[in-house]
């Protein structure tokens, strides 16, 4: 208690000059374990990682560990809130995340939790773990046994918690779109456009058949937030009326192989573009971490060993 | 006769846009919701006080002076209207600021007389407690700094130029931000040394 009243004191001293002294760097957010003092080691970090990217799969809220060697001269709740400003762990709005910060030369830690998670994880039960789950293990030199412990039951307590759903099934629509849909409406609009082609002109009937497909793919992709898909869709059909509508159309010859996909090699299409979503929605996963936009005003409970 | 008024309009909003005064009104309104998060959190302490008096008295009743000392700056604290509007009248925010600091500071005594009682320290409700108080100044203290850094904003923003002229035609002033002298009622708590300073 005197030491938070002395940290009052020294934040408010300290805020005229806050900017001039030199305060410990947030490190950049790149996995959901940061270590920086060597503590854990490649496969300890490995399984905390998947430990919280399931439950984040699983909840939606976004639980990360940092340990640094110190951060002198600022306290641990100072420099926790300092990260977490940075960082923005959790939802946006929901603002469902966590930190587990530890300063391992200083012997304190932090569980900073964001507003979202304030319920369930709330301070008397954030102290209990600090000082009777993590603290024990880290007095016997136990890094990892600690994290691993006060991982499992923040993750534990946190699944408590009534929040909303996480939103991954977002991908999996966009996905089904780009493999199924897509091709499925590019076939469709193909056909549509020779019947079309058969009564009117090369520009009229490519401009109505690339409206009328753009206009049924954006009621499709619009709703999981890829209106601009829908902008190819068009273009596509229009290049499929334009080039490939007369029943006897003459392949244009000077299209380069593979720019336009032409519609009996549908499967290699549809291939391709399904590749190329994977690759994207794994990367997103796996290879890079970022904060969802969530919130944190100082709750949680501190701790040393 | 119409399009020119608009155009007049037009030009009017552009000129005040241009000045600043769009400016204030945003940062008027972040300084406000961080002063009401302020008022928040110290009510959210407010309202732990009486819990942890009694869950003290429960141990260690014999220790009347302390807990009056509590009991009595909560009652001031509770007396005090903490409206928005304190922001208004720096007398009034002097006062608040020092009935909140005299309530730190009785709290702080609270908690190192009760760190005489091992019974008290071992009970699971005053572990409780304590951690939710501490939780709480944390709160208070980073509700604090946001406060200072929107009313830091909203001060730079009003004496710079040309912004200055638009406050002036306005009327707008500086706002109130916590001054160290507040604090010194804290400083006076027992165990806390700044090593001269």
């Amino acid at each position: 208690m005197p030491r938070i009243l002395a940290l009052l004191l020294l934040a408010v001293c300290c805020c005229g000059a806050a900017l001039a002294q030199d305060r410990q760097p947030v490190p950049p957010l790149a996995a959901r374990v940061t270590d920086l003092t060597q503590t854990l080691t490649a496969e300890q970090r490995d399984g905390l990682e998947a430990k919280l990217a399931e439950f984040e799969h699983g909840k939606g809220a976004q639980v990360a560990i940092l340990v640094v060697p110190t951060v002198q001269p600022e306290s641990i709740e100072e420099y926790a809130v300092r990260v977490m400003e940075t960082w923005k762990l959790g939802r946006k709005d929901i603002n469902d995340g966590v930190l587990l910060a530890v300063a391992k030369a200083d012997r304190k830690l932090r569980i900073e939790v964001g507003y979202g998670l304030e319920g369930a994880l709330n301070d008397a039960t954030a102290k209990r773990i600090v000082s009777d789950v993590i603290a024990p293990r880290f007095k016997q030199d136990d890094f990892f046994g600690g994290l691993d412990a006060g991982v499992d039951a923040i993750l534990a307590i946190a699944s408590g918690e009534a929040l909303p759903e996480p939103t991954q099934n977002d991908d999996d629509a966009i996905t089904i779109m780009l493999v199924f849909l897509a091709p499925a409406l590019l076939l469709l609009s193909f056909f549509a456009g020779r019947m079309l082609r058969e009564r009117l002109g090369r520009l009229a009937s490519a401009s109505i058949n690339a409206g009328a497909t753009g206009g049924i793919a954006w009621i499709f992709f619009f709703t999981v937030g890829m209106g601009l898909a829908a902008l190819a869709i068009a273009a596509a059909a229009f290049a499929l009326t334009w080039f490939f509508g007369m029943p006897s159309a003459r392949r244009s010859s000077w299209l380069p192989a593979g720019s336009a996909p032409a519609f009996d090699d549908d499967s290699s299409w549809s291939r391709s573009r399904s590749r190329s979503s994977d690759s994207d929605s794994s990367s997103s996963d796996s290879d890079s971490f970022s904060g969802g936009g969530g919130e944190s005003g100082g709750g949680g409970a501190s701790g040393d060993w | 006769m119409h399009i020119r008024l608009l155009a007049l309009l037009a030009l009017v909003a552009t000129l005040l846009s241009g000045c600043g005064y769009n400016e204030f009104q945003s940062r008027d309104e972040s300084v406000k919701a961080a002063w009401s998060e302020v008022l928040n959190q110290y009510q959210r302490r407010a309202d732990l006080v009486p819990n942890l008096v009694n869950t003290v008295k429960g141990y260690a009743a014999h220790e009347k002076d302390v807990l009056t000392q509590v009991a009595e700056a909560r009652a001031r604290v509770g007396s005090l209207q903490a409206t928005p509007d304190l922001l208004a009248n720096a007398d009034a925010f002097a006062k608040f600021q020092q009935a909140q600091a005299s309530l730190s500071g009785a709290l702080s005594r609270l908690l190192v007389v009760a760190e005489n009682y091992p019974q008290l320290q071992a009970s699971t409700a005053f572990r409780d407690l304590q951690a939710q108080l501490e939780g709480t100044e944390n709160r208070i203290t980073v509700a604090r700094n946001r406060y200072i850094k929107a009313v830091e904003g909203y001060n730079v923003s009003l004496r710079t130029f040309p912004n200055n002229l638009t406050a002036m035609a306005f009327g707008y002033q500086v706002k109130p931000n916590f001054a160290v002298e507040n604090e010194q009622a804290v400083s006076t708590a027992p165990k806390v040394d700044f090593g001269g300073k």
